[in-house]
């Protein structure tokens, strides 16, 4: 329901008493994420591939977070290129822009800590990964406040929080915390398709694969968030990027990947289809997804701290 | 597919092979060479093609099922097609039949029992294909003669589990690496002199740049409609209502080992350092937010305003 009262904010030439909240610049009625702290970790693996490292933040609770790999990335598959300076999102996951061991480099939180660990990657090699914590929780807590600086700039409670006593990871807006923001102009809308796919006898693993150059023009790597929707595989329902779908059952793998640097931000969609004897031959029909991206205004080659 | 199918048949009048010194037999196909019976003719027999007069099909592969099997060592054999227009059944004495030019020669191991000899019979179909008497729906066979195999190195294939198949893909390949694609530079929004901006401390708001800024009005920012802790089933599917007409923007973690992790997650079976790690997707419909997780866990989502169907 909408509020009379509290602080909202119109996009240039447009009511703000009229505008949909979804389009408004900045409205109190709905809290944001609150970047606090920002950086870089970096990981060197034993004989094993594998190696942990830390960074503190010691909020009390664990919290929410975005993770990137720091990486020279390329795919020969889809381009014979290499990208330096390149950011590739969510270590932990399978993207095949992060190189063979992007899935062995996990990165989560804790109530003290932001972790890097690598388990089974490759051996005597440094990772580094750039992480965006925020004041917002990934768990369900209650519990003390972090301590603060002093009682100067903008702090808008939740409703039916006093302003003047909400904790902080209660807070709808802080200006203690940064803002990860985005233009109008860097939502982006865009398709892929692939044609009909079959492995067979004759070529026993067809793989299939593109990707779209989405150029930013901001002259830095950015933060950015990327979502797709299938017209076949379950079309109701958008997943974020990325995604790898490993049916073992039919011998098929599709994936949305991505990347970013300076330029551009790159998503791809790919697919994989294996025949093994005596099994029917494994068809499958063109594919188009829509991918929906958001590309934000944080500089991912740069730190902040409001801790 | 229409682009691609495979053809068995299990009609006993569809199998026949003759024996230098056994003579011939029917409902079962035999290659190699047997000591008992002697050099093979093997024929097998595929009825109702559908493909039409003159096609020339990308490829084609002769699947011969070893069912039975003699003595290990090297199979040596040679298929051809029959050149006709609508070979008959495998009865009478099918063996003089006319052969197509084209030919596949192999000299291969003997498959295992239960496995299967491929011939790549691309050249030969096609040769069938392209008699100006051909139609579509009509049948087409193929006899395998030996080559000198090892001694008593032999399959056969009865008739009655039609384990034997004919693939053909009609049309070549599709470019399975379309072009790519790319989107040009936007253009920004001019700098305004309205709204609200904020600075990082010390800096000057009316000379901050863009990196300095800890908000502006001339950009948005994802706002959070919904957040909150669920308790999820293994392998069970949460929705979590919206309460929006449009896919929101959306989020999640998972708890594991006394941890939290961004879904989604998908280590593809590699070893998760973390105790008891958990895996799982997060999407989103116009009614719900779909999370699902391979463990009992805990997760921690939030729901956007900021819709996925537009931009």
């Amino acid at each position: 329901m909408s509020l009379s009262y509290g602080l909202k904010i119109g996009t240039p030439n447009n009511d703000a008493l009229t505008q949909a909240v979804k389009d408004l610049a900045f409205t109190s009625q709905y809290p944001t994420l609150k970047m606090i702290l920002s950086g870089d970790i970096s990981v060197t693996t034993d004989g094993s591939g594998d190696g942990t490292t830390s960074v503190a933040h010691n909020l009390g609770f664990a919290p929410a977070y975005f993770a990137f790999q720091k990486r020279t990335v390329q795919w020969t598959t889809l381009d014979a290129s290499s990208y330096a300076n390149a950011y590739v999102p969510d270590p932990g996951t399978a993207n095949q822009w992060g190189g063979d061991y992007h899935h062995m480099l996990h990165v989560y939180t804790d109530t003290t800590n932001i972790y890097l660990q690598a388990k089974g990657a490759a051996a005597s090699t440094t990772y580094t990964i750039h992480y965006i914590l925020f004041l917002d929780l990934s768990e369900a807590y209650t519990g003390a406040d972090i301590a603060s600086t002093g009682n100067i700039g903008l702090k808008i409670s939740r409703e039916g929080e006093n302003v003047l006593t909400a904790k902080k990871y209660q807070l709808a807006y802080s200006s203690r915390c940064k803002s990860i923001q985005y233009y109008d102009v860097n939502y982006k809308t865009t398709t892929l398709t692939l044609p009909i796919m079959y492995a067979s006898p004759v070529d026993t693993e067809v793989e299939e694969g593109t990707y779209v150059d989405i150029a930013h023009g901001l002259g830095y790597p950015p933060f950015f968030l990327a979502f797709f929707r299938s017209d076949t595989y379950i079309p109701t329902i958008s997943y974020s990027v990325p995604f790898l779908g490993v049916n073992a059952a039919d011998n098929f793998s599709n994936g949305v990947a991505g990347f970013c640097d300076a330029t551009r931000v790159r998503l791809s969609f790919w697919r994989k289809s294996f025949w093994s004897a005596p099994s029917p031959d494994p068809s499958w029909a063109a594919e188009t997804i829509t991918l929906k991206i958001h590309i934000f205004t944080e500089d991912l080659s740069q730190t902040f701290s409001a801790l | 597919m229409a682009n691609e199918d495979s053809y068995n048949t299990s009609n006993s009048d569809n199998y026949a092979y003759q024996g230098s010194i056994g003579g011939n037999s029917y409902g079962t196909c035999a290659l190699g060479t047997s000591t008992v019976l002697g050099a093979f003719k093997g024929m097998i027999r595929f009825p109702s093609i559908p493909i039409n007069q003159g096609v020339s099909v990308n490829y084609a592969v002769l699947y011969f099922y070893a069912s039975n099997v003699g003595d290990s060592g090297v199979m040596r054999t040679i298929c051809y097609g029959i050149d006709e227009d609508n070979t008959a059944v495998l009865t009478g004495d099918p063996f003089g039949r006319p052969k197509t030019s084209a030919s596949t020669t192999i000299s291969d191991t003997r498959p295992n029992q239960d496995a299967y000899e491929d011939y790549i019979v691309t050249n030969q179909v096609n040769e069938i294909l392209a008699r100006g008497g051909w139609s579509n729906g009509n049948a087409m066979a193929f006899i395998i003669e030996d080559n000198s195999s090892d001694s008593n190195v032999w399959i056969s294939d009865p008739s009655s589990g039609a384990e034997s198949y004919l693939l053909i893909r009609v049309s070549a390949e599709p470019n399975f690496f379309p072009t790519p694609g790319s989107i040009a530079v936007p253009t920004f929004p001019a700098s305004v002199n309205y709204g609200l901006k904020i600075s990082i401390p010390g800096i000057d708001v009316k000379d901050a740049t863009e990196a300095q800024l800890l908000l502006t009005t001339r950009k948005k920012e994802y706002k959070i409609i919904s957040q909150g802790n669920e308790n999820l089933t293994a392998g069970v599917e949460k929705t979590i209502a919206h309460g929006l007409s449009y896919a929101p923007a959306h989020l999640a973690y998972v708890e594991s080992g006394g941890y939290r992790l961004k879904l989604n997650r998908d280590f593809l079976g590699a070893t998760d350092p973390v105790a008891g790690g958990a895996q799982g997707y997060i999407g989103a419909d116009t009614t719900n937010v779909r999370i699902i997780i391979d463990q009992n866990k805990n997760v921690y989502y939030y729901i956007f305003i900021d819709p996925l169907n537009e931009g």
